[in-house]
């Protein structure tokens, strides 16, 4: 049973059509090869140096050899112009780089990204070995580092005291800002005592409980020399600090785990100290920028004020007031006028409407009758109806009314009548 | 009231200042004092600048445990 499948295709091609590639294709497949293998990507080789040379473009060729193999090498130019070891054949390196093909040629080669010497080995690998560890407990996190302070009044300094990097932080700490102090915490900055000395001093700055911001590091020197930025409890201890920590160890290309730790690395000691505090000089001018503004407002309003007060004098001159005067009487006329005329219309309305009402009232009226002939009977004096005879006694007084006035009369006599009813 | 300030706190105290009269909402009474605050942290701010002298002290461990040592 046959358990891959491009053996399974292959030995199957064979029988039937058997398939052809390009050198093109083959190539390209190993490269495919190449770069899915972790084994091959990112790794260090230990090796002599032969056949080193730069070509004309700036990159470096150099043939990585052992007892018994050999490995063509080449390192870009943009690599090789950081790099701090001089080549030359004979010497024992460790190549840090990725195993890739080269298709022109049709052969495997090791594009180098770091070359250490070989003495160093050792400390690099635990160097990486470290780094590696420390990042993956997250000692580098973007979410640990703080925030340096503006305008830090007590700067502490972990370095020694003799060394080249106090003076220079301390030159331009006292020509940047000079409105801050310095605290130095001697320590010793190389060999086997340095890491724990590095610790105490970065513990006895926090411990003062007044240090602002502190600068660890040291000035250049040899990679043994600046080795003690790299152990762990240094790392730890800068970790650990509540005061924000500048890392500054050596020079621009000299990475430390030290730096990695840090709150803000700096390329050198100078370059620390000219981080951590802002320049007098542009403090002064933002200063003076900032008095300026507030007189120049201050002017503003105080003009507003002035114009406000002149506006108020001229509205009180006599022309101005008759004219003010003669404004208002304009507005009253004017509200005047439409209320009268909004007042006649409103009687021209309520005529109309009694009008309607007066109709209204006419289709109901009970005297209307009267025009027809017929009277109304009262019996005086309380001018009740009389509807039936026996609503009147002999000799009462009535009143007769009819359509255009009223008949007094006296009963003479009554009798019962029977009337026509329609039921 | 400025001698208990800080530089840095004096400093965004007449920044405020400054922001508040440029709002243009206060009274001309408030707007004075506002200035003449302003002028007083403006002073503050500059003496401190110009008057500064950097101490450098060195840590030590003395009798009572760490102290700072003027250097030089």
């Amino acid at each position: 049973m046959l358990q891959n499948p491009s053996i399974e295709r292959r030995r199957g091609l064979e029988t039937e059509e058997p398939k052809v590639y390009s050198v093109t294709e083959i190539t390209h497949h190993i490269r495919r090869l190449f770069q899915g293998d972790p084994t091959l990507i990112e790794i260090m080789i230990r090796g002599e140096v032969h056949r080193f040379s730069t070509s004309g473009a700036g990159h470096m060729y150099f043939t990585l050899k052992d007892e018994s193999c050999e490995l063509p090498c080449v390192m870009f130019r943009g690599a090789a112009e950081n790099l701090e070891v001089k080549l030359e054949d004979g010497q024992s390196v460790i190549v840090t780089g990725s195993v890739d093909v080269y298709p022109n040629k049709g052969r495997y080669q090791m594009i180098a990204t770091d070359i250490k010497p070989e003495g160093l080995g050792d400390l690099y690998i635990a160097y990486e070995k470290l780094k590696k560890k420390l990042e993956a407990e997250g000692l580098f996190k973007d979410e640990y580092k703080k925030p340096l302070p503006p305008f830090p009044m007590r700067i502490g300094v972990v370095t020694s005291k003799t060394g080249a990097a106090v003076r220079d932080i301390l030159k331009i700490l006292g020509r940047r800002f000079p409105i801050a102090d310095v605290v130095l915490a001697s320590a010793v900055v190389q060999g086997e005592q340095a890491p724990p000395s590095i610790v105490e001093g970065i513990q006895r700055l926090n411990s003062l409980g007044n240090v602002d911001v502190m600068i660890v590091g040291r000035g250049g020197g040899s990679i043994e020399d600046l080795w003690c930025f790299n152990d762990e409890s240094v790392a730890r201890a800068v970790f650990a600090s509540k005061v924000p920590v500048v890392s500054a160890v050596g020079h621009e290309t000299d990475f430390t785990i030290c730096d990695f730790v840090a709150d803000i690395r700096a390329a050198t000691p100078s370059a620390a100290a000219e981080l951590v505090v802002p320049d007098m000089m542009d403090m002064m001018s933002q200063l003076y920028g900032m008095r300026e503004q507030f007189e120049s407002k201050m002017i503003e309003l105080v003009t507003r004020h002035q114009d406000a007060v002149a506006s108020y004098g001229t509205m009180l001159k006599p022309r101005v007031l008759l004219d003010l005067v003669n404004f208002n009487k304009q507005m009253l006329d004017e509200v005047y006028t439409g209320f009268c005329a909004s007042q006649k219309h409103f009687l021209e309305m309520s005529r109309q409407r009694m009008e309607r009402l007066g109709g209204m009232l006419d289709a109901v009226n009970p005297l209307a009758t009267l025009d027809r002939g017929y009277s109304v009977a009262l019996k005086l004096p309380e001018k009740a109806i009389i509807d039936r005879i026996a609503a009147v006694q002999v000799g009462d007084g009535i009143n007769l009314m009819v359509r255009d006035g009223d008949i007094e009369c006296v009963v003479k006599g009554k009798k019962e009548v029977e009337r026509w009813q329609k039921s | 009231m400025a001698e208990e300030l800080s530089f840095e706190e004096a400093l965004k105290k007449l920044e405020e200042q400054v922001q508040v009269l440029s709002d243009g909402k206060l009274s001309l009474q408030e707007a004075l004092e506002n200035f003449e605050e302003g002028i007083k942290l403006f002073k503050f701010c500059n003496e401190k600048l110009k008057e500064a002298e950097q101490k450098v002290t060195e840590l030590v461990e003395g009798d009572k445990g760490l102290e700072e040592k003027e250097m030089e």
